[in-house]
């Protein structure tokens, strides 16, 4: 039974390759949307579809690409694919009421792992261990509940609940869910141990070999003490690059070789998720982004009025993130001139230098681990001092950003600045039709980018621009109907209507 | 709950049918493409099942030739093994990934763990995880002569326990007879006498070109995008 299994497993593996996510949303569901019939419809879409299996297995028998295949398979794809597109691209009619079959398999299937789960946890095992689940039954399980309850949510309510949702599963899932029992095990035992945060290189591993998530999804952080996390951090990704030894690459040096192979896996896997999503995940999913909306609360409650930055200041703010990037991936490069003593022509230099002073890395252990998580502070001997005021100084400056204005922070983000890059040209993108447009401003004020392109654009319908998280809240209480869109690969996925406070 | 709300993402304007006309009017299309969709899903959940850090693969074996030897090193034989028909072979299947050689595991025909010699100086490591090893067991008779009887290679945490690392890994060129070199039957794709090592395969011969794999495809879509910034 269990050879049957991983036989279907294997001939199903196209699936959770980003190549036919990518192929399907790019090419093939606009090519069935053109179809006059849907026979042809369903034979643009699935012949393409069968026909990459079968040259995906017939790859597989050349050694060199099925190492390649295989490095970029991730349950996250068979999500995206099966549930994630369809519920963008089908249309609310007769067809939704039979697609919601899709995410409810996956909701019920979710169960089951869970109650799976609980049942392998051995009777000596403590009474607390939270949820045991399997990253891909994770993944697809929570796309599929958002799916579900989203046509009862308004736009609003809905960017609620994936952020706090995001939150629950991306920061504190390390703590709370986890593979098995042994995973589970293995989490409580790095616990005890104390670690020193400037020698950390990593605290679980990630990916293994095959590039499958090996772990339940974590922090946005991976330097998380409880391990987890999907490989989505480009900063990261970044550094490792930079840290390669290229010279024992060249001399086809094999751990060095299957470094840089595993690296370059994740940036692509990384720059084609980005393709199809842009900086949608900084606007709905980013866990630091949730955190920080909640000190924008706080201050709506409080009655203080947020600062408008101007122009300069996003400038600033700009080149400020900019240069720390540039001055963290430096100090990663001189990784291979670090000697005995951590030292490189006399700094004493960390691992991941940018990561060292990253709040993501200060905040999200005490997710988990309450106050006491916070990570140590870098001794005044590491770069003389930099670190250890460095860190602190983006730590203030990221409550600062939350606190005093709205979402200031994301202008600084590397991260964010990288996936900006797929605002336009990626597969969304905002429009507006400029004939429905009262100019009534309601859009760049509901802006918490304090973008004003979409208020001021009449001549171009793509409004879509490098700051914009596409948290789509200016779609949301624009007045006119149609006026505002977000377009997925050209199709609408949402459009502005008045009075439904969209 | 908000009812009313929906209509934003159900909204009235004429949005054409992605699939070109009203599934209403052909239902039996409908039950087609639904079923082709709740299939797809049911395999995907098996695979989702099938996603694990343990795993087995079944081994068949061959036997050596000088080449294959040459490319060993070389010496007396590993200790503890002389006398026995030696599997050799480097084990680096794509879902193999452990966090020790106290993971992996060889089960015998008879279905006793069979020990494990592991060449240290041969282990890849990967953020921490083996995810490649040249490995030595002893066999339980001759499997050329004795067709049928399978072993197994298993890993994942409780899984092996009878693995060593060992220094003085190497092979004794004189007694090539006694050497047999294993595969594994688990992935198509490293079912072939590649199966020796692809890493190697990418160190010895396309090291340099490699990488392409990579950047070959992530140019493309950037190529992509800068062509759709310029031509919306």
């Amino acid at each position: 039974m269990t050879s049957l299994i991983h036989s279907v497993a294997e001939a199903l593996s196209p699936l959770a390759s980003p190549f036919l996510s990518l192929v399907t949303a790019v090419v093939l569901i606009p090519a069935a949307r053109q179809a006059r019939s849907t026979r042809i419809a369903l034979a643009r879409l699935f012949i393409p579809v069968v026909l990459f299996m079968l040259a995906y297995h017939g790859l597989l028998f050349l050694p060199l690409a099925a190492r390649w295949l295989k490095a970029l398979e991730s349950p996250v794809w068979v999500a995206i694919l099966l549930v994630v597109l369809p519920a963008m691209h089908l249309p609310r009619n007769g067809d939704w009421r039979w697609f919601r079959l899709v995410p409810a398999c996956f909701v019920a299937l979710l169960a089951w792992g869970i109650w799976q789960g609980s049942r392998s946890v051995p009777p000596e095992a403590p009474r607390v261990i939270g949820i045991l689940v399997r990253p891909g039954w994770l993944i697809a399980g929570v796309a599929s509940v958002l799916v579900l309850i989203q046509p009862f949510l308004s736009l609003n309510l809905f960017r609620r609940a994936v952020h706090i949702t995001a939150l629950c599963v991306l920061a504190a899932g390390g703590f709370m869910l986890r593979q098995d029992y042994t995973d589970f095990r293995d989490m409580r035992a790095r616990r005890t141990v104390r670690r020193d945060v400037m020698n950390l290189s990593e605290t679980s591993p990630v990916m293994g070999r095959d590039g499958r998530l090996a772990y339940l999804p974590s922090a946005p952080c991976r330097f998380s003490p409880d391990g987890g996390y999907i490989q989505g951090c480009n900063m990261e990704l970044s550094q490792r690059i930079l840290q390669l030894n290229y010279r024992k690459i060249a001399g086809h040096d094999v751990a060095e070789l299957g470094a840089l192979e595993a690296v370059l896996a994740a940036f692509l896997s990384f720059t084609i998720l980005s393709f199809l999503v842009a900086r949608w995940c900084c606007g709905w999913l980013c866990p630091l982004s949730t955190m920080g909306d909640g000190l924008d609360w706080l201050r709506h409650r409080l009655g203080v009025t947020p600062i408008r930055a101007g122009p300069a200041t996003h400038a600033a703010m700009l080149g400020s993130g900019g240069t720390l990037a540039g001055i963290g991936l430096a100090m990663s490069a001189l990784y291979h001139h670090l000697d005995a003593t951590g030292r490189a022509f006399g700094v004493r230099i960390p691992v991941f230098p940018f990561c060292k002073m990253c709040p993501s890395q200060q905040i999200c252990p005490m997710i988990n681990a309450g106050p006491a998580g916070y990570p140590p502070l870098p001794g005044t001997e590491w770069a003389f001092g930099f670190f250890r005021y460095g860190c602190l100084i983006v730590l203030a400056l990221y409550v600062l950003c939350f606190a005093a204005a709205r979402r200031l922070w994301c202008r600084f983000c590397p991260m964010g600045m990288i996936s900006g890059l797929f605002n336009r040209g990626g597969s969304f993108m905002l429009r507006k039709d400029a004939k429905r447009c009262n100019g009534c401003g309601m859009c760049a004020e509901a802006c918490p980018m304090n973008i004003g392109k979409v208020r001021d654009e009449m001549q171009e319908s793509n409004v879509s621009t490098y700051d914009c998280v596409l948290c789509l809240r200016c779609v949301a209480v624009c007045p006119r109907d149609g006026c505002l869109a977000l377009e997925h690969e050209g199709h609408e996925v949402t459009r502005s209507h008045f009075g439904t406070g969209t | 709950m908000r009812g009313d709300s929906c209509r934003c993402y159900s909204h009235p304007h004429p949005n054409p049918h992605p699939l070109g006309v009203n599934p209403r009017d052909e239902p039996s299309r409908q039950r087609v493409c639904l079923s082709i969709v709740i299939s797809l899903l049911l395999a995907a959940a098996i695979q989702c099942a099938a996603a694990s850090d343990t795993g087995v693969v079944y081994l068949s074996f061959a036997p050596v030739d000088a080449d294959f030897i040459n490319r060993l090193p070389q010496g007396n034989g590993i200790a503890g093994l002389s006398g026995n028909i030696v599997a050799l072979g480097q084990f680096n299947d794509a879902a193999f990934s452990v966090s020790g050689t106290e993971e992996i595991g060889v089960i015998g025909p008879d279905g006793t763990n069979l020990p494990v010699h592991i060449d240290k100086n041969s282990m890849g490591v990967e953020f921490g995880r083996l995810v490649s090893a040249r490995l030595a067991f002893p066999l339980q008779g001759d499997p050329l002569q004795e067709q049928g009887r399978s072993y197994r290679l298993v890993w994942g945490p409780g899984r092996g326990k009878t693995a060593v690392a060992a220094d003085n890994w190497t092979v004794d060129p004189d007694a090539t007879a006694m050497y047999r070199v294993f595969r594994w039957t688990a992935d198509p794709a490293t079912n072939a006498d590649s199966q020796l090592a692809s890493i190697e395969v990418i160190a010895d011969s396309q090291a340099g070109y490699y990488s392409l794999w990579y950047l070959v495809p992530m140019a493309l879509i950037f190529a992509l995008l800068t062509i759709r910034k310029l031509h919306p």
